[in-house]
């Protein structure tokens, strides 16, 4: 495949997933898995978990990969930006031409509508990242205890830090 | 009569060290972030609002629904958009850029030397801990969110109305839940008794 073609397919990727990089994977798998066959089944599902243990979006990861498995690096970096282009593109346009989301009553009682959807997505997040990842049930326990911690110190706590701790805290919990 | 909130997004113009301070933020958010753009959402804020003031609490989370209802990774809407108010479309380039080097660098870096990287039993391991704390992250922006958002009857209705979907009608795409949502805020503008004029400004 030509580079041209490896562009194009992320970059639609790009365009047509709204929600987050997570969404793009079923997509992601219709094209690269079905249609154009580039990757096997078992390649793509590699991909998807490595892309969610390794830091950085989603998406940007399983562009990379894609990229890199069909022609090397030339080919991570062509896929890595066709699937950041159009995030970049709209959001620079939605930028410029949005001045004034807030002095528009319009545009600010669709923001203050969408709020709660947002919260009930985040929500719904945190459900299923915990029902996908956590593997027993003092994780949903010690999940609890972080929380309180960043509640209770907030700004003082290192959240990096924190994530390194909760895994020092799996390598030795979980088998 | 309630005060319309005053916001503008403009082009930020920035100096040499703040260019390389929105880089480098990005950059940072983007090394230390497992788990997809969500993970990113707290560490964020703690940057861009509490530690350098760039945003406030209202921009952040206008920025964060806008970032969901455009295409594309949260976390590179997220970074276009700060980038491009704090430091014009120089600054954009910059913020997204230092979001997504780190995703594609330690890709390559696994690809190229590690192949049985996800294998690995400790690596395993160790990313089912990292879960836990993404998790508690998570839940931390839901709480805050929770508490800033004003608790109208309908807010109520849809929150409650979006989960119910998400939770037993799987297939839906979010977007359709984020624009019924804005078709529901713009509603209730509309459908509000106009009184004393003004009140757009």
């Amino acid at each position: 495949m030509s580079f041209l073609a490896l562009f194009g397919v992320f970059f639609k990727i790009g365009i047509f997933t709204f929600g987050g990089g997570q969404a793009m994977i079923p997509l992601l798998q219709k094209d690269l898995v079905v249609n154009l066959a580039w990757v096997s089944m078992k390649e793509f599902l590699d991909f998807v978990a490595i892309s969610e243990i390794t830091p950085g979006p989603v998406a940007i990861n399983m562009a990379t990969f894609v990229g890199y498995k069909l022609r090397g690096l030339t080919g991570a970096l062509v896929t890595s930006l066709g699937v950041i282009l159009p995030s970049f593109i709209i959001i620079l346009i939605v930028a410029t031409v949005a001045h004034t989301f807030r002095t528009n009553l319009w545009v600010s009682a669709f923001l203050d509508g969408l709020q709660p959807v947002v919260l009930a997505l985040l929500t719904y997040a945190v459900y299923s990242i915990a029902m996908g990842g956590i593997p027993a049930w003092w994780g949903y326990v010690a999940a609890l205890g972080i929380l309180l911690l960043i509640l209770k110190y907030g700004k003082r706590l290192n959240l990096f830090l924190v994530l390194l701790a909760a895994g020092g805290l799996g390598l030795l919990m979980f088998r | 009569m309630e005060q319309k909130k005053l916001i503008t997004y403009t082009a930020g113009h920035a100096s040499v060290r703040k260019q390389l301070l929105l880089f480098w933020t990005f950059f940072i958010i983007g090394s230390f972030t497992i788990g997809g753009g969500y993970a990113m959402i707290l560490m964020m804020k703690r940057y861009l609002v509490e530690q350098y003031h760039w945003l406030k609490d209202e921009e952040f989370y206008d920025m964060l629904a806008i970032s969901q209802v455009t295409p594309g990774p949260i976390a590179v809407n997220m970074a276009t958009f700060v980038g491009y108010t704090q430091g014009g479309v120089l600054g954009s380039v910059l913020a997204t850029l230092g979001v997504s080097i780190p995703a594609v660098a330690v890709i390559i870096v696994i690809a190229v030397f590690f192949p049985g990287f996800k294998d690995n039993v400790w690596i395993q391991r160790f990313f089912a801990g990292v879960i836990v704390g993404v998790v508690a992250q998570i839940a931390t922006i839901v709480l805050d969110m929770g508490k800033r958002q004003k608790w109208t009857t309908i807010s109520v209705i849809v929150c409650a109305g979006s989960l119910g979907v998400l939770f037993f009608v799987q297939q839906v795409s979010p977007i359709w839940l984020i624009l019924g949502g804005g078709l529901v805020g713009l509603a209730v503008e509309a459908l509000k008794p106009k009184s004393a004029g003004g009140a757009s400004s």
